[in-house]
């Protein structure tokens, strides 16, 4: 009866036989152009780069390493190209109000153009602005002025001088100022010589000079006023001298740039604060320190050039005028590198920052184009996720610092003025985050419209398998591999067809596949060969497992050494083998685990000892709680359930989670219940609803490998297998070992729809079948359990009966 | 024979008074005496007019900063001066050792036999004048003056509180006149020959033509360096007046020979002292 429904070796493992491809290696195959199984992702990258409309940003999200960003490259490049190019984008300094940055928006390519024009105009003033300084025509008219004053001046002091004089009173120079003093013969007289003059002649003098002095006093309170006067005219000279010189030059520029309103406008600012500095323009450096004195020359040279790059433009963002719409990537999606930022520099131990420290961020670059971002990282950076949300709400880059945002510091910085944002954002990441961002952002769906779902299998079908194919030899030569033969690509595509976990399906996950290809290229290459063969493959395959299941060897020799207690033979009442798996980073195996049931008389309760003391998790409980009911409702319908079962993982250490031991569970209490030993030379795994179905659970191949692996360290006896849910035998792809033990019937897989007939492999009894009245036939499973169960029913009642009776004699005594 | 001159120029004597000082001064001596490989000596003369004025008890001294009188006495004169000294000695010893020249510094009383004495030690004279009344640049006459009187060194008067501007004009009034300005102007003021004019003054035609042979002369000398004629002949002159009109340009240094007949006549060289040209009386 067993043998019989054992899957026979050929459905254990789907063999890919590529002959009909007519290939004998890769290099023969042509490149795949076309993304494999991702018609769903193209559809919507298509679309999502096409449509120009607010908030059609796009999403793309599957597996970590699908190759999500070389596809949307892929994609972006040719539409990208075909578009136009953005403008450049330049600040310039802000002459009214520097702390506001102005924005010039120029045709793309020209923003150099006019920083090279303008660095060029600043230099080609300052020297003519020089020449006319040192020209013989403005020192003269210089010196008339300069003249003009000091004759004003010295007719002042030399009329006083003059009356002075005449009154025989000198003026004499202090280290402070001027004094008047008596003299004789231009001599200051001595105070004996003075204070023997008759007192009214001393007098006369002291009231001389008192007058003189006010009058001198007057003359000085004039000076500053003839200086100021003399400053304007000397500034109104220079107005005069340095647009003469510079009027002309600034005219060729705006010629060339008459077709831009705003650069005009610029140059025409420039225009009036070289006029107005034009004293910073009249030196070189060189000449600055000869001609300044040693401390100010700092100064100086700091002031032209804040003067001379005030001219100068920022140049932002600037395109190649052939170069189609920028395609921009950033790799690290902080708020500064996304909004730009504005730099400081150190002065005499002050922070300073001009227009020119401005630099731009990734939403400039990729202004006018398409912007590609991490999700995760743009997530994990303080602040950028919002930042980014807000530019692209308000359609503008405003350059702010996180401090800023935070109203933190109070630093003096920049405020430029905002750019329009027009660009497309593709935010790539993880399926988590999308449903995550989705459920819990209300904005998200107002900015990320289109979402991108890469998928990581598609269906074996005929034309499925001659693109794999192709899609590997192009990844072989894509990574510069060799190529592999036609056994070779059978044998990855085996590989990948279990990493999916089912046999219709292939995985075109593209880390993997072009890790696969690398290792096998190794290991070919290490044998000197010029392909890649099967074996290769295969040892690539092992290494790789080899180097990852060191916990997997662990726990089989616990097993193997009896520290683990697990029969692989014989039979028990109400003791089975469960399967469960344990998944350690990307490598996942199957451990074997005994479960145990137990039952007593009691009040319809099946504890799951696992959950009360907590290292059951929900689904399992569940699971518990499923078996619990199919008992019930099947075998006490009509009486309560009156026992109390006890179900554990035995030797279980850590959590239990998930329902694929579920059906083991209900096998082992229909043992206990029927009494009937069940084999230990099989392993079950699937789980089961209210109905007695077994339903399909995840890891099969795995579980099953585990369970082989012990049976084969003890010794194939042809009694061991495992028994699974029919619906997962579309999932086997089982490893060689155990297809070539269930060629020689050493180990069997028995598929099973229902508990039935799980438990007729499982005991070598047959289920039994309810007849009209309800019963089953005595000697079947169904049979015992229904009449164990009313055994306890009856145990139950008259338990109850005589609690009651007992409880009526005590009131009667009373 | 620039050795000799710089032997001869090596002492200069740097006249500073209240009336007198600023950082040009001191700056184009210590130029001028690193290029001799000189000797600076700073005398910083205490105006004994001014000193006269702090004793007299009611003379108020009127600030140029704010023009209110405050009380001159004679403590006041004294510390103002004993600042105003300390000042101008440090920086001089500043300049100086930036050029690395060596210099002394003492502070006399003005009009006294010392001051006449620390003259006659000197090889070159170097003293800020105008002459005129520059308001806030007013130094006064009387130091000027005097020393102009005796003028028993080399002298050199500044202007106007500026360095020397490249030109040279040598006052001609006899040939023996135009070769010891060459001289000066080449070893002690250091002017490549294209920078120096000839301006005769009151010269014969004979002399004048040998004023150009003279000019000639040197330029044929310099043509190795220049290949044109750099040396000028300005038109002649007869009086100070004229001379002004006549320089070649506006700041040129003038050159006059003690003892011509220039100097002679005071009414040719008052011209020149209220004039914004530096001077350089040479023996």
């Amino acid at each position: 009866m067993v043998e019989g429904k054992a899957l026979p070796a050929s459905k254990l493992c789907r063999k890919y036989d590529l002959t009909a491809l007519g290939f004998k290696e890769t290099s023969e195959l042509e490149d795949l152009h076309e993304p494999l199984g991702q018609d769903r992702a193209i559809q919507a990258i298509r679309f999502g780069i096409g449509i120009r409309h607010q908030g059609f940003n796009l999403f793309a999200f599957g597996p970590p390493g699908s190759g999500k960003t070389e596809i949307i490259h892929r994609y972006l490049q040719p539409e990208a190209s075909s578009l136009q190019v953005p403008e450049d984008w330049c600040y310039v300094n802000n002459f009214t109000a520097p702390d506001h940055p102005k924005v010039l928006r120029l045709p793309a390519g020209k923003g150099r153009e006019l920083a090279r024009q303008m660095e060029n105009l600043t230099e080609e003033v300052r020297v003519v602005i020089s020449a006319a300084y040192e020209s013989e025509d403005y020192q003269t008219r210089l010196d008339v002025i300069t003249e003009q004053f000091k004759l004003q001046q010295e007719e002042a002091f030399e009329e006083l001088q003059k009356k002075a004089t005449a009154k025989n009173i000198a003026i004499v120079r202090t280290p402070m100022g001027l004094a008047l003093a008596p003299s004789k013969d231009g001599k200051v007289i001595d105070p004996e010589v003075f204070s023997k003059l008759p007192a009214t002649e001393q007098e006369r003098i002291k009231k001389e000079i008192s007058e003189l002095e006010g009058e001198l006093q007057a003359a000085v309170r004039m000076l500053p006023e003839l200086e100021r006067k003399q400053r304007q005219e000397i500034k109104k000279l220079n107005r005069e001298v340095t647009s003469f010189a510079v009027d002309h030059l600034i005219d060729e520029t705006r010629e060339r740039w008459k077709d831009c309103d705003e650069v005009v406008t610029f140059l025409d600012e420039v225009q009036n604060y070289v006029i107005e500095h034009s004293d910073v323009f009249r030196l070189s450096r060189d000449e600055a320190v000869d001609a300044i004195p040693a401390k100010m020359v700092a100064d100086f040279v700091r002031q032209q050039d804040r003067v001379i790059s005030n001219c100068q433009v920022n140049v932002l963002v600037s395109h190649d005028e052939n170069g189609g719409a920028p395609v921009v990537y950033e790799d690290n999606p902080t708020v500064e590198n996304l909004l730009g930022r504005i730099e400081h520099r150190s002065e005499f131990g002050s922070l300073v920052t001009d227009f020119r420290l401005i630099k731009p961020g990734a939403l400039h670059r990729a202004n006018g184009g398409y912007l590609i971002l991490d999700a995760r990282r743009l997530l994990l950076q303080p602040y950028a996720w919002e930042t980014l949300k807000r530019e692209l709400r308000s359609c503008e880059i405003r350059i702010e610092s996180l401090t800023q945002m935070m109203s933190l510091g109070n630093i003096a910085s920049l405020q430029p003025e905002t750019i329009p944002l027009d660009v497309k954002v593709i935010l790539i990441g993880d399926p988590l985050l999308y449903y995550m961002l989705s459920q819990n952002d209300p904005d998200f769906h107002n900015l990320f419209k289109v979402p991108v779902d890469f998928d990581d299998r598609l269906e074996v079908t005929d034309d499925a398998v001659g693109l794999y194919a192709r899609y590997i030899a192009t990844e072989a030569r894509k990574h510069k591999l060799l190529p592999l033969t036609r056994d070779a690509v059978e044998s990855v595509m085996e590989r990948m067809t279990r990493l999916t976990g089912d046999s219709e399906r292939l995985y075109n996950h593209a880390r993997s596949l072009s890790d696969l290809l690398s290792e096998a290229d190794h290991w070919a290459a290490s044998r000197g060969v010029s392909k890649i063969d099967a074996k290769d493959v295969k040892q690539a395959i092992k290494a790789h497992i080899h180097r990852s299941d060191r916990m997997r060897e662990r726990t089989q020799e616990q097993f193997q050494r009896g520290t683990m207690m697990l029969d692989t033979s014989g039979a028990k009442v109400g003791q089975i083998n469960g399967l469960s798996v344990l998944q350690l980073g990307d490598f996942a195996f199957g451990r074997p685990s005994r479960i145990t049931a137990r039952i007593h008389l009691g009040r319809g309760r099946v504890i799951d000892i696992e959950r009360e003391v907590e290292l059951g998790g929900p689904l399992h409980s569940k699971g518990v709680l499923i078996l619990s009911n199919f008992i019930a409702a099947r075998y006490s319908e009509d009486n309560p359930l009156s026992l109390n079962a006890s179900l554990v993982f035995e030797q279980s250490y850590g959590g239990v989670d998930g329902d694929s031991a579920s059906s083991a569970e209900l096998y082992a209490l229909l043992s206990a219940l029927a009494d009937i030993p069940i084999k230990q030379s099989l392993a079950v795994t699937g789980s089961v609803n209210q109905f007695g179905e077994v339903q399909a659970i995840g890891g099969v191949n795995e579980k099953i490998e585990g369970f082989f692996d012990l049976c084969n360290f003890r010794g194939l006896t042809g009694e061991q297998g495992v028994m699974i849910p029919e619906s997962n035998v579309k999932n086997l792809m089982l490893k060689d070992e155990v297809i070539e033990a269930a060629k020689k019937g050493k180990f069997h897989i028995y598929p099973v729809r229902s508990i039935d007939e799980g438990i007729e492999i499982l005991t070598g009894v047959a289920a039994g079948q309810q007849d009209e009245s309800g019963s089953y036939l005595p000697e079947t499973v169904n049979g015992r359990v229904k009449a164990r169960l009313e055994a306890f029913a009856d145990a139950a009642r008259k338990y109850n009966r005589s609690g009651s009776d007992a409880t009526k004699a005590e009131a009667g005594d009373g | 024979m620039a050795e000799q001159i710089s032997h001869r120029y090596r002492r200069i004597l740097l006249q500073i008074d209240a009336a007198t000082h600023c950082r040009e001064t001191i700056g184009t001596a210590i130029d001028i005496a690193a290029r001799l490989n000189g000797e600076v000596k700073g005398v910083f003369i205490q105006d004994r007019n001014l000193a006269a004025a702090g004793t007299l008890g009611f003379v108020r001294e009127i600030r140029l900063s704010s023009p209110t009188g405050h009380s001159l006495d004679t403590l006041t004169v004294e510390a103002q001066l004993r600042a105003m000294a300390r000042s101008v000695q440090r920086q001089l010893e500043k300049e100086a050792g930036r050029r690395r020249i060596t210099v002394g510094f003492r502070t006399i009383s003005g009009g006294t036999q010392t001051e006449e004495d620390e003259f006659q030690d000197a090889d070159l004279v170097i003293v800020e004048s105008t002459g005129r009344l520059h308001s806030r640049n007013f130094r006064g006459h009387l130091t000027t003056r005097l020393s102009m009187i005796g003028l028993i060194r080399p002298t050199l008067f500044l202007k106007g509180s500026k360095r020397l501007a490249p030109e040279v004009a040598v006052v001609c009034d006899t040939l023996d006149a135009a070769e010891r300005g060459v001289l000066a102007a080449t070893n002690l003021l250091g002017r490549a020959p294209e920078y120096i004019a000839f301006v005769p003054f009151n010269l014969s035609a004979e002399e004048q033509r040998e004023l150009s042979s003279i000019a000639e002369n040197i330029n044929i000398h310099a043509a190795g360096d220049a290949p044109k004629d750099i040396c000028e002949v300005q038109s002649a002159v007869t009086d100070g007046r004229g001379l002004i009109e006549n320089l070649p340009s506006i700041e040129c240094i003038v050159m006059i020979t003690v003892g011509g007949p220039f100097l002679a006549d005071p009414a040719n060289w008052e011209p020149l002292f209220v004039s914004r040209h530096p001077l350089l009386c040479i023996q």
